[in-house]
């Protein structure tokens, strides 16, 4: 893992990767804090940390869209496959390098709360709480860069497909106060994730019978659900999105309260990103 | 076939893994949801509960619920962690409630919030407070200090809901409340000329008057006299009734304004606690203290606060108090040793006190006393044996008709909060709920504009340039290599 950390940390600084990402990173951050904060004499840098979160959007791409597809495109990523770094130690390698350049990045912005602590007194502990927020935050949206990386076939397309899932869970909490509340509308829910999931079973087993079966176990089971256990149905959908929901977890942090739920909520979701990264890798290994 | 069987076999451990991670996340996730280790990083704990609401909490013998009103997904955050403090306690449960499909339990405790054309719809976003039969609702806009622009604009200063809260909780758990009687028969203003009644109930202060001149004695059921501006002196029989009021370890809250005939019994009264009552006006001089809505009138200024704990939400809101045309105080020169005096409010050392009131100057007089002058002062029992406050307490201010809303301001905010803040004080912790509310202003900043634009400059220009050059630098040399 070592090894391939060092190369890819290598390679950020040996092209102009990190370089764009850092450089487009403070240039926005420093736009921003600029307005929010050093000409409107405000001395809320928590608030600023919160709204900088869209940033994101625009540079977690920049980021992210080389680790796999430059492989592709050079033709090593066989190379790396047969060496004896394992699947784990590539994608964490490979992972670690990336969230190392955001932490470089997000070491150069403590200057900004520091000049504003020459003018006036700051709220330290929140602003310490809300910079470990972001990072985990960032590193969240990282690992959904990396698995899309590991998706796309080309760093243009890798780019487009990792700004789109990031606006997907950034509009997330949007679409929560838009979705039906009610105990159907969850049954239904219920039945279509059971839908999915039977759907990629048979597209790996060509088993239409375990499918069926499988179906209709499903069915059996959310009409049993939906007649003893309505209430729980209630709100499903906005329950199961709000689950998904890496912005929101954040508000928390920006309020100044360091929550451990939240960290390893943060932690665990990049651990899945980079789980089903490398199964992809895998599947490719023996395919 | 055995192909088919080994890809069954090879998508179904596929799957059962990606079932097991996923499950294994979702369990260490439920895990340290239920460990619930969180750390208040702000300056002024505003999502930690205070010793008071945490020994209320602790006390609890009946259970409480705490019913929040909103649709899910539209939760406020900040009320909502708060929430979360009180139903980490035992007997204290918190339940979600959206209000579009419980109407007949918002149905209930709105019937229970008024009467008739006084019944009242709860807003989204109030808390309703439910225990032993009785309920209390916080409305949303009882969670937060909010004040009103002269162009009708809302700000916004302080968060208070756990002021509101905790003492909702002492309310519907125990049934006491703080009993004031707004004494009448001399003239006397009541709190509902200050348009405090409301909020003051809201807090656990039952307000009920009683003509002084009928009644045989203060009421059992009295945790506290107001005397609100007599026009005229209460007569010795008067004066007793109180003082064997406060002998009973009752309290007293006593605003005074500048009468054409001097309230003799009311005086010698205090003089038994201490407190001289000086007839006259202060007059600051201080010209950060004068009001420029009132032309800078020396009459009119923002007091000094002398005492901690009761000023101490108007110190930590960064809120002045407004006095008009206030008499003064001093301590006696001959002082029972078993009563403290308590200096409240004070006029500063620029100040004098106008003893001559037919002398209309604006500049000082031979005859008037120099500054500084107590506009507010208190005096508690002590125990001569401990040196801590117990028994009865007065609090007296120089000052009535600064309680009225002003023409030029209105009712002034820090005025109220310093009236609910003293009869806090004077019931007692164990009876009346004071917690300060938390202030959400920002720490002030005094930076020049060439200061302003040297930073921008740094982080708008040099910082983001400085990185893209050097990246350019390196990729031009590489490319020529």
């Amino acid at each position: 893992m070592r090894a391939v950390y060092k190369k890819e940390l290598k390679s950020y600084f040996l092209t102009p990767g990190a370089y764009i990402f850092m450089g487009a990173f403070l240039l926005i951050a420093g736009l921003l804090f600029s307005l929010q904060n050093i000409f409107t004499g405000n001395s809320d840098f928590a608030t600023f940390l919160g709204s900088l979160i869209f940033i994101f959007l625009l540079v977690v791409p920049i980021l992210t869209m080389r680790l796999f597809t430059e492989e592709k495109r050079q033709k090593t990523d066989t190379l790396l496959l047969s060496s004896p770094v394992s699947i784990v130690g590539i994608v964490l390698g490979k992972y670690l390098a990336a969230v190392t350049v955001f932490l470089l990045t997000l070491v150069v912005t403590i200057l900004f709360p520091l000049f504003l602590s020459f003018h006036g007194k700051m709220d330290w502990a929140q602003i310490w709480g809300t910079y470990i927020g972001f990072f985990f935050l960032g590193s969240a949206f990282i690992a959904i860069g990396t698995f899309l990386s590991e998706v796309a076939e080309s760093q243009t397309s890798a780019a487009i497909l990792t700004f789109c899932g990031l606006l997907a869970s950034w509009v997330i909490d949007y679409v929560r106060s838009f979705v039906p509340m009610s105990s159907m509308a969850g049954a239904i829910f219920i039945l279509i994730l059971a839908g999915i999931a039977i759907a990629v079973f048979q597209n790996k087993a060509q088993d239409w019978r375990i499918s069926a079966a499988a179906a209709v176990v499903a069915i059996v089971v959310v009409i049993i659900l939906y007649f003893t256990a309505a209430d729980a149905l209630y709100g499903l959908i906005s329950k199961f999105i709000a689950w998904f929901s890496l912005t929101s977890r954040f508000q928390r942090f920006s309020m100044g309260i360091l929550k451990l739920d939240a960290v390893i909520y943060y932690m665990s979701f990049s651990a899945f990103f980079l789980y089903i990264t490398g199964s992809r890798i895998e599947n490719r290994r023996w395919s | 076939m055995k192909k088919i069987s080994f890809r069954v076999k090879h998508a179904a451990i596929s799957v059962a893994i990606s079932i097991a991670v996923l499950v294994g996340l979702v369990l260490i996730n439920m895990l340290a949801g239920e460990i619930d280790l969180d750390f208040d990083m702000t300056r002024r704990d505003m999502y930690t509960l205070t010793e008071e609401s945490r020994e209320l909490l602790d006390g609890l013998e009946e259970e409480v619920t705490l019913y929040y009103l909103s649709k899910t997904g539209q939760e406020n955050i900040t009320v909502i962690e708060l929430l979360k403090q009180y139903d980490s306690y035992n007997n204290v449960s918190l339940l979600t409630i959206d209000p579009d499909r419980n109407p007949a339990l918002i149905s209930r405790y709105t019937e229970e919030s008024g009467e008739g054309e006084d019944q009242k719809s709860i807003a989204t976003g109030s808390v309703i407070v439910v225990s032993e039969g009785r309920s209390r609702v916080v409305p949303n806009i009882d969670l937060y200090n909010i004040s009103y622009t002269e162009q009708g604009g809302i700000n916004v200063y302080g968060f208070k809901a756990e002021q509101s809260i905790s003492a909702a909780i002492q309310y519907t758990s125990t049934g006491e409340q703080v009993v004031v009687y707004q004494l009448l028969g001399h003239n006397e203003y009541t709190f509902d000329d200050f348009n405090y009644t409301e909020t003051l109930e809201k807090s656990n202060f039952t307000l009920k008057t009683l003509n002084m001149t009928t009644a045989a004695a203060i009421p059992e059921d009295a945790d506290i006299v107001a005397v609100l501006s007599p026009s005229w002196d209460y007569s010795k029989n008067e004066v007793d009734k109180i003082q064997e009021f406060l002998e009973r370890g009752g309290s007293l809250y006593a605003a005074f304004d500048l009468t054409q005939d001097p309230l003799d019994n009311l005086a010698a009264f205090l003089v038994s606690w201490n407190i001289d009552i000086m007839r006259g006006i202060i007059m600051e001089q201080d010209t950060n203290r004068l009001i420029p809505e009132f032309g800078g009138a020396p009459v009119v200024f923002a007091p000094a606060y002398e005492e901690e704990e009761i000023a101490k939400p108007l110190i930590e809101n960064n809120q002045s108090m407004i006095i008009a045309s206030s008499m003064g105080f001093v301590e006696t020169e001959i002082r029972k040793r078993n009563i403290e005096f308590i200096p409240i409010l004070s006029s500063t050392d620029k100040s004098w006190f106008r003893i001559d009131l037919n002398t209309s100057s604006q500049n000082r007089v031979i005859t008037d006393k120099s500054g500084p002058i107590y506009a507010s002062v208190g005096a508690a029992e002590k125990s001569m044996e401990t040196g801590f406050q117990e028994g009865a307490k007065i609090l007296i201010l120089g000052s009535a008709q600064s309680f009225t809303p002003l023409s030029e301001i209105g009712s002034l905010k820090a005025n109220f909060d310093f009236t609910l803040s003293a009869l806090g004080w004077l019931a007692g912790s164990e009876k009346a709920i004071n917690i300060q509310s938390r202030s959400l202003y920002q720490f002030p900043m005094q930076m020049s504009s060439a200061n302003a634009y040297v930073y921008a400059g740094i982080v708008v220009i040099f910082i983001p340039f400085a990185i893209i050059l050097t990246g350019l630098i390196i990729y031009l040399r590489r490319k020529r290599l």
